[in-house]
């Protein structure tokens, strides 16, 4: 559980003193709006998909392990 | 090599664009002009977008290092002059592909730059203040059994709290709004990943008028205090990513 935990902060990290933003209001902002220009090549990602992902690979993961203790 | 997208300017301000910032994997960022609009463009491989990635540390490093270039080649640029940020990983097969899409795209993309022209963003994001609890690891937890009961009464607590957070958040987003041209909600961050033990109720972003920016500052500072049930954070000025779609409100 631990070790699934360290990812929060690293997606959330606004590096101390700098001018730096969260990852994740970043990502909001560059894959939760529409497209106005597509381009040729599609990033693979498909949107928000690889966050969503990890993000529920993450949570499923804490609930296993809540539900085995 | 393609060319990869990370925003369009005016063609006039094409030059007052002209940014020193490196784009993605460090290469120099040029612009390519048609339909009297300039497009920032670098030279990137296409075949690292074309990859198919499976959301592990890697790729989130990855999408974490373009995402981070992305950003900071647009913020250089709307510090100078309007700019419509376009999304995250538009890659077209050269820049004559460029060209065609600002032909494509240029009464509408005109349209946004009107819109965001003297203008950013801000996000305000709002949490349910919780009430005080016993911590969801508690020591006391010596069973299993002990540690669930625990764990569904913080849920429970958590849900409460949300509960009277999103009445008064809609209040806040109200009172926010009349401050601002234009609000485009995102989906609320989930606590692991905001870095927070709050449930976030709103994430909202605002498009504010650069004048209006304390007057707003101050207004959310103001609400902060008056609403005893939410945490507001405030996260900008940002470039105008949330309101450079279509669809936006």
């Amino acid at each position: 559980m631990t070790e699934l935990l360290e990812h929060a902060p690293s997606l959330a990290a606004a590096s101390a003193g700098g001018p730096r933003t969260s990852l994740v209001d970043l990502l909001d902002r560059l894959l939760g709006v529409g497209v106005v220009v597509a381009g040729d090549v599609t990033i693979s990602l498909a949107g928000v998909d690889l966050v969503t992902v990890r993000l529920r690979a993450l949570i499923s993961s804490v609930g296993t392990l809540e539900e085995r203790s | 090599m393609a060319s990869y997208l990370y925003a369009i300017v005016r063609d006039e301000d094409a030059a007052r664009a002209a940014i020193e910032a490196r784009g993605v994997d460090g290469a120099p960022v040029r612009t390519v002009g048609a339909a009297g609009l300039a497009c920032l463009v670098s030279t990137v491989d296409a075949g690292q977008f074309a990859r198919t990635r499976d959301g592990g540390d890697a790729d989130l490093r990855w999408l974490e290092a373009v995402a981070r270039a992305h950003d900071d080649v647009v913020r250089a640029v709307a510090s100078r002059t309007a700019t419509v940020p376009l999304r995250l990983g538009v890659v077209c097969s050269d820049d004559d592909a460029v060209v065609d899409r600002l032909h494509e795209t240029a009464d509408v993309v005109s349209g946004l730059l009107e819109r965001v022209a003297g203008h950013e963003e801000w996000g305000v994001k709002m949490f349910a203040a919780s009430p005080r609890r016993q911590p969801v690891l508690s020591s006391a937890a010596t069973s299993g059994t002990a540690y669930l009961q625990q764990r569904r009464q913080a849920l429970q607590q958590d849900a409460q709290a949300s509960d009277a957070g999103v009445a008064e958040a809609e209040r806040v987003l109200t009172e926010l709004s009349s401050l601002a041209t234009a609000a485009r909600r995102h989906a609320p961050q989930d606590p692991r990943l905001s870095g927070t033990r709050a449930p976030m109720v709103a994430n909202v972003a605002f498009l504010v008028r650069t004048a209006d920016r304390d007057n707003f500052c101050q207004r959310v500072r103001r609400l902060d205090d008056e609403q005893p049930g939410l945490e507001i954070v405030t996260t900008g000025p940002w470039p105008a990513y949330s309101f450079t779609a279509e669809d936006s409100p």
